[in-house]
């Protein structure tokens, strides 16, 4: 309680209901706000994710649109060829004609060489070189065959000065170009390949092959687009994004990549075409992944891939382009996401962190608030389990009082304290009251010990005084025989006669010696009565007993006693009782009965003792048909007496022996006009059979 | 304990058991002052009664004081009813109102008796359990009995008793017929029971 004053002196603790309000209030706010950051920040991002697709999607539709413009123009360019050619057939051999409608359609046409080469091995093509001038490469009759002749071009298309002859030209055109082409036999695209005359070209050709109305083949016309051309080209077309564009072949080779320095490669001291998988550049690296999984899709569109390259975001697209021209390209871009979409990724990075930070709090939060209610809780538990072990101890020592301590601080919450305060207080209740109680046990012990004390004493006392009576007795009894041995041998015949005065007195002596035998008797009956020493016991015996002793002595020695109601009792008679007090109760009623008729001289006299069942009682009678009980007996009056000689306590013994037994003393007439005495005890059951308990009704 | 000459044929051969020595003479000289009986030995210690009931010549009755230094005497009363089922018994005691007695030793039971009183009651007794004793007369018959051994005639007890001389007459009859006696064998008896004293005092 001194502690509980101490925190009472502190500032007023919260209360808890208070406390848990806040705190749930904190926690809410601090998870809603989270995830609603969260939340927006992901939907913004997504948004924006998806505009970012768009994006995506339209730079691969612009450039698979131009990259399809762009390879349109060989096919017009053959097509119109081929119908110039065919519209008259002697324009086959006219190559100035031939070299300046290739010249005119070189400056219109962003192509890079055309060409016709005929059955005969014979061959005109106008190109392109790196520095954009327009050569006329010949072999023909007129240049003479077997060499390549290269001439320049004047301005109105004209064969100028001879430039170069490049000799050992094979004569059936052993290229790609032509041989695919006569293999197909209708106009197609020819597979990357080198020029014969320059190695470090790489191009492509579209050629249709020329028939003869007999179709017999006359020659092959084509259109040659340079790879290197192409990837300019589409550095062109990109410039304007951040990221790469390639275009490769299913096999992984290049065919062209907006950066144009990636698309050869120097192996073995030989320029060769640069393959995806080898270009060590971690765009294309990424790009190289997308085209391997975009290949295991086999042709369909890919969803576009998101990576992070040298912190920097791009998304990947691999896309099919070229299927209807029998090309197989694929289209790989990698655009870099706009500034827009990187402040979207980092703000929501931000808002993650900071939706993670608030529902750390919270957890942090409710920990807290939980370890708070907890350990007051714990130490309440723990105090009282300490309690109640100390309330089921068996045997508390005295002066041992209950103990209460949970050690609550001040900040364990306003109700928790109230709790604490409220055991304290019964626990101290309880100790006043279980002291109380000691106390007032205490004095109880001490009042019956000294009430117990006193009954000894007078029980000691009266024990005493029964020893006593005994030791009386003996010398009494010599006494009494011996006056009356006297007596009787005076008067033999042949025996000194006594003088009368000495017979007077021996009379005098043996009657006074009687008198005080009589009150010893009444004395030892009463304090007899003092303690009832209780046993289960068959009356039947105890009245057998009396009526041996009865028979034995006074005047019922003569008279006799009718106990033939007594001897046809064949039931066991069981009352718990005093063996004792109920013969000399039954002694002192045979006695009384047989002095009545003594003293009345009724002739004929009678006395009956009899036991009977009555209704759960057992009940012993004396009867007899002497005068009669006077009308204070039957009024109940004790220690009242029509005898002459007796003190009065006979009967008030039997009334004591049947208190004690918790019986009853009935006095009544009898059926021959004279006293009926019955003494009424409880029946018990006997020993044997406990459902027996009441004896059955009979005489 | 002592014994005495082996008893007549058919006298009652009688054992008192008793610790106070004064009174145990006492008891002597008037038992043996009685016809039909004879004290054949006396004993002050429950364990010596105990010997004399048990040997080969038990008593045929047993005059026993309850409060024995070594007992309560009961122990030689069932001793006594093992070695001789047709003894008696009669208790002797200072409470003798006291002494409930117990069912298996009641039919040996002739008496219950105060010490106090007796003279009186042990003779009472001791005339039941006598050879001719007047146990079946009733009291008036028992009256003139003793008239009788007095030596009474018929108009003597006549006048004695108050009754007509023939009723007199008709109960000398009867108590003769009782006991089973002849008249002259009658006055011998009652002579001879008269010496001891049958009326109360």
């Amino acid at each position: 309680m001194l502690s509980l004053r101490l925190q009472r002196a502190l500032p007023r603790p919260k209360r808890l209901a208070n406390r848990l309000a806040t705190v749930s209030a904190v926690q809410l706010l601090l998870v809603t706000g989270g995830f609603s950051l969260l939340s927006y920040s992901l939907g913004r991002r997504s948004g924006l994710e998806l505009s970012e697709v768009y994006r995506q999607n339209a730079s691969v539709v612009d450039l698979s649109i131009r990259l399809s413009s762009k390879l349109s123009y060989p096919i017009w360019i053959n097509t119109l060829n081929l119908n110039w050619l065919k519209a008259d057939p002697a324009r086959e051999r006219d190559v100035t004609a031939i070299a300046e409608r290739f010249w005119n359609q070189m400056k219109v046409f962003p192509v890079d060489y055309i060409n016709i080469g005929s059955a005969d091995g014979a061959f005109v093509g106008l190109e392109r070189t790196a520095e954009g001038a327009l050569r006329l490469n010949e072999d023909t009759p007129r240049s003479g065959r077997g060499s390549m002749a290269v001439y320049a071009m004047n301005a109105n298309g004209q064969r100028g000065a001879l430039l170069e002859r490049i000799p050992g030209m094979t004569a059936t055109h052993e290229e790609a170009w032509y041989v695919d082409t006569v293999r197909a036999g209708k106009p197609s695209w020819s597979s990357i390949y080198a020029w014969e005359d320059q190695p470090e070209v790489f191009s492509i050709s579209y050629n249709a092959p020329l028939f003869s109305p007999d179709r017999t083949l006359k020659g092959v016309v084509g259109v040659d687009m340079v790879l290197s051309q192409l990837s300019t080209w589409l550095q062109g077309v990109w410039k304007e994004r951040k990221g790469i564009a390639v275009i490769v072949e299913p096999n992984g080779d290049l065919v062209a990549c907006s950066r144009p320095e990636l698309t050869l490669t120097r192996r073995q001291g030989r320029v060769q075409r640069a393959n995806l998988r080898e270009l060590g550049d971690p765009l294309i690296k990424e790009l190289s992944q997308a085209f391997a999984s975009a290949a295991r899709r086999s042709g369909r569109l890919s969803p576009p891939v998101r990576v992070r390259v040298q912190g920097q975001a791009y998304t990947l697209q691999a896309s099919p382009w070229g299927e209807d021209e029998g090309l197989n390209w694929t289209l790989l871009t990698a655009l870099a996401a706009g500034p827009t979409s990187t402040a979207a990724e980092r703000s929501s990075v931000v808002s993650l962190l900071a939706a993670a930070a608030a529902l750390a709090g919270a957890v942090v939060l409710i920990s807290r608030q939980i370890r708070a209610l907890l350990d007051p809780l714990n130490q309440l538990e723990s105090a009282s389990r300490q309690l109640g072990e100390a309330l089921a101890a068996p045997n508390p020592a005295p002066g041992d009082s209950l103990h209460f301590n949970s050690g609550l601080s001040g900040s364990a919450g306003e109700e928790l304290i109230a709790l604490n305060d409220a055991i304290s207080e019964l626990v101290e209740r309880y100790n006043t009251l279980t002291n109380n109680l000691r106390e007032a046990q205490e004095r109880e012990r001490f009042r019956d010990a000294q009430t117990l004390a006193l009954l000894k004493d007078k029980l000691r006392s009266s024990l005493q005084a029964a020893a006593v009576a005994h030791e009386i007795n003996q010398p009494l009894s010599v006494l009494l025989l011996n006056s009356q041995l006297l007596l009787e041998r005076s008067k033999k015949p042949g025996s000194p006669a006594l003088p009368e005065a000495w017979q007077a007195q021996l009379q005098s002596i043996r009657h006074e010696a009687d008198r005080v035998v009589l009150t010893i008797e009444t004395m030892r009956a009463l304090l007899r009565n003092v303690q009832t020493d209780h046993q289960r016991l068959d009356l039947r015996e105890v009245a057998q007993s009396a009526l041996l002793y009865a028979r034995s002595s006074g005047p019922l020695s003569r008279i006799g006693v009718d106990s033939a109601a007594l001897e046809r009792q064949q039931e066991p008679a069981w009352v718990d009782g005093d063996a004792v007090q109920i013969q000399i109760a039954i002694v002192n009623l045979l006695r009384n009965a047989a002095e009545a008729l003594s003293e009345g001289a009724v002739p004929d006299a009678w006395v009956r003792l009899s036991l009977v069942a009555e209704d759960g009682l057992w009940c012993l009678s004396v009867e007899d048909n002497g005068p009669g009980l006077p009308p204070a007996v039957l009024d109940d009056t004790p220690l009242q007496t029509t005898k002459t000689s007796g003190s009065g306590l006979g009967l008030f013994v039997v009334r004591t022996t049947m208190e004690n037994h918790h019986g009853v003393l009935r006095c009544g007439t009898s059926a021959r006009g004279g006293a009926a005495l019955q003494l009424l005890f409880p029946a018990m059951p006997g020993p044997e059979n406990i459902d027996q308990a009441l004896p059955t009704t009979g005489d | 304990m002592t014994t005495s000459p082996p008893a007549p044929p058919e006298a009652l051969r009688c054992l008192i058991v008793e610790d106070q020595v004064m009174f145990l003479q006492l008891l002597r000289s008037m038992l043996e002052a009685m016809p039909g009986l004879q004290v054949v030995a006396t004993a002050t210690r429950q364990a010596d009664a105990i010997a004399l009931c048990s040997g080969d010549d038990p008593p045929d009755l047993l005059i026993l004081d309850l409060a024995l230094p070594d007992g309560d005497g009961l122990a030689v009363a069932q001793t006594l009813a093992a070695s001789q089922p047709n003894a008696k018994v009669v208790v002797l005691s200072g409470q003798a109102s006291s002494f409930v007695c117990p069912a298996s030793l009641q039919p040996l039971i002739a008496g219950v008796v105060d010490k106090t009183s007796a003279f009186a009651q042990l003779t009472r007794v001791l005339e039941r359990c006598l050879p001719h004793s007047t146990a079946p007369l009733t009291p008036r018959q028992r009256e003139i009995y003793g008239l009788i051994g007095q030596g009474l005639t018929n108009k003597e007890i006549a006048r004695t008793t108050g009754l007509s001389v023939a009723t007199v007459e008709t109960h000398r009859k009867a108590i003769a017929q009782k006991l089973g006696v002849s008249g002259s064998e009658l006055v011998r008896q009652a002579s001879l029971l008269g010496r001891l004293g049958t009326t109360e005092g």
